[in-house]
């Protein structure tokens, strides 16, 4: 749970680490360098470790931060948990980490019995690795405590090699100190930005809800939303510089694209209604089917929005009349959209290809028919589409008074 | 003048396999028990009441409002299922909030609640243990203050404190609304009414009160 994800991180630090080691063989003498300095002054030796020492816990601690933010491990901060039993169970996992640091202390001048001298201040190292993978002011106060300690130890070793029993006493105190402070960062991640779901009317509400939903359980499918708007606003862009095209070709050229940006609306309202399940609607909330239905069409709007404001921006060449038509034929994609999804809502199955096919008919009708048959028949899937997303929501919380039976 | 809760005659049933009911209550204020057996049909009871399943049977009223057809009568009410029902990505806040804004009152703050309840409004409901997904609906039943409230499993998952902390909260309350609740044994609170729910049998009033 803490240590597979931990090495995962790991091994592109690893693999760095490895990197600079082996180009470094190529040019260094590892034990003539060794005994330079062994004979260079303490304060160069203490300067040099601390910065590697640093450097790699850094890094490594970088690697362990997203670690504690899993909302796998949150369950840890109810556990009745001694410091002592934090560190008997991080400790072995976590080990690994300090593998590199082991390497860059065998270039140290030994002044005592090697298990004391690499013990005492290899586990110095874990304070400065923890520390780094805090947040915050917890962060600059226990890399800060890692440095200053490892600093002092060192220099002090150089003078005194008995100083290395007290590094070893050091680094056995810190063990427990700086484990402490895991549980405030683990518990950091129950506290998620604050979304304000209070308004005067029920639809914004509704909206917010399932729109905070994608963000906080979706939010890679959002992103993909507008990196679809860029890539349809950059084909926009390139067919008018190098296409030539004004008018009517525009909104064709418009509608096109807007109904290749419309599917992964579908996929997302969709993946909505698995993550929310029967609080998608539920009977005995005081709100109206009408008023469900409104939202939806809402939360649709504005997943599509960033490809029409692109489309519209781009393609304002197109003229008055025919963003009129385009948005018009936007605002029935996206009831058509609404509707297939809230017939969709009593199957298990994915119905993309409905929605493709109806998304893809509609597109053609738009655009084939003169505007004033299209004004027509707009209207006509506007109110067809409307009550067929009510009737939809209402089978739905049919369906569920059966779930909640079973 | 109609009465806070008019529950006449209403029957739950699910096809053949399943039935209970009727049961007829008018009444203006109190805290009203049903009791009976497991699978006896006191959650559905709950349910129907609240507008969540439709009754084969009968109706339900809040001030004159059918909670099945009329919105403002679903405003009146609060259901608190006895699992967690919530959605695990909102804050407590965040869930209340939501409740708050659908029956019409934004601003209602549950802070008061919550600390009394000793619940922290910024937990995420995915990170609580089911005794604090537990405070969260009775705080999201609670609010924009609902005349009706009805609570399955009362004290399901609640420690000491918070339970005892419940009772004295229906005991006010029950002076001016109606609180309908289940709960297995003797509920430590001022109960006006209890009504025995058996499977496949009308519910009946028990002797002892009124």
């Amino acid at each position: 749970m803490i240590g597979l994800p931990f090495y995962r991180r790991l091994v592109l630090p690893f693999a760095l680490f490895l990197f600079v080691v082996l180009q470094a063989d190529a040019i260094i003498n590892w034990v003539a360098l060794r005994d330079q300095l062994a004979a260079a002054s303490p304060w160069h030796v203490a300067t040099l470790f601390t910065t590697l020492f640093t450097l790699w816990g850094v890094i490594a601690g970088g690697s362990l931060r997203p670690v504690w933010r899993q909302p796998a491990i949150a369950f840890l901060v109810r556990q009745p948990l001694s410091r002592w039993q934090w560190v008997r169970y991080l400790l072995p996992p976590l080990s690994i980490a300090f593998v590199p640091v082991f390497g860059i202390w065998w270039l140290a001048p030994h002044y005592s019995d090697a298990p004391i001298h690499y013990v005492a201040f290899v586990g110095l190292a874990w304070t400065t690795i923890l520390g780094a993978s805090f947040r915050g002011v917890a962060a600059a106060k226990w890399v800060a405590t890692g440095i200053v300690a490892t600093a002092v130890l060192i220099l002090g070793y150089a003078y005194q090699p008995a100083v290395a029993f007290l590094a070893a006493i050091a680094s056995v105190a810190l063990l427990p100190l700086s484990v402490s402070e895991i549980r405030n960062q683990i518990a950091r991640t129950d506290q998620v930005g604050d979304g304000n779901l209070a308004s005067i009317s029920p639809i914004i509400t509704i909206i917010r809800r399932d729109a905070l939903c994608l963000w906080r359980v979706e939010r890679k499918s959002l992103f993909r939303m507008i990196q679809l708007a860029i890539v349809v606003a950059l084909l926009m862009l390139a067919l008018r510089i190098n296409g030539d095209v004004v008018g009517r070709e525009t909104f064709e050229l418009s509608c096109g694209l807007l109904s290749l940006a419309l599917l992964p609306t579908y996929d997302i309202l969709t993946r909505l209604k698995s993550q929310l399940g029967l609080e998608l609607m539920r009977r005995r909330w005081p709100l109206s089917y009408r008023q469900r239905a409104v939202a939806l069409l809402g939360l649709s709007l504005g997943l599509a929005a960033p490809s029409l404001v692109a489309l519209c921006l781009i393609g304002y060449s197109m003229g008055a009349m025919y963003i009129a038509h385009f948005m018009l034929y936007a605002a029935v994609s996206l009831v058509v959209l609404s509707a297939l999804f809230s017939q969709a809502l009593l199957s298990t199955a994915v119905t993309l290809g409905w929605s493709l096919w109806a998304l893809l008919i509609h597109t053609i009708l738009a655009v084939v028919l003169p505007p004033w048959t299209y004004v027509v028949l707009a209207t006509f899937l506007v109110s067809t589409g409307s009550l067929f997303i009510v009737k939809g929501l209402r089978k739905f919380t049919q369906l569920s008074e059966i779930r909640i039976h079973e | 003048m109609s009465s806070l809760l008019e529950i006449r005659g209403l029957v739950v049933s699910f096809g053949r396999s399943f039935s209970v009911g009727p049961m007829t209550l008018v009444t203006d204020h109190g805290a009203i028990h049903l009791v009976g057996p497991n699978g006896g049909g006191k959650t559905s009871l709950l349910r129907a009441i609240g507008g969540e399943l439709r009754p084969a049977e009968g109706s339900v009223r809040v001030s004159g409002h059918d909670v099945q057809t009329s919105v403002e009568g679903r405003r009146q009410l609060a259901f608190v299922p006895s699992g967690p029902e919530l959605p695990e990505f909102l804050t407590v806040r965040e869930a209340y909030q939501f409740a708050a804004s659908l029956r019409g009152s934004p601003k209602w703050d549950g802070t008061p609640y919550c600390q009394a309840m000793d619940l922290e409004p910024s937990l995420l409901l995915g990170h609580a243990s089911a005794g604090q997904r537990r405070k969260a609906e009775l705080i999201c039943a609670l609010a924009a203050d609902p005349a009706v409230i009805l609570l399955d499993e009362t004290f399901a998952h609640l420690d000491e404190q918070s339970a005892h902390q419940l009772s004295e909260w229906v005991d006010e309350w029950s002076v001016t609304r109606v609180v309908v609740l289940t709960h297995h044994g003797i509920p430590p609170i001022h109960v006006n009414e209890v009504f025995s729910v058996t499977a496949g049998k009308p519910v009946v009033r028990q002797s002892g009160f009124m």
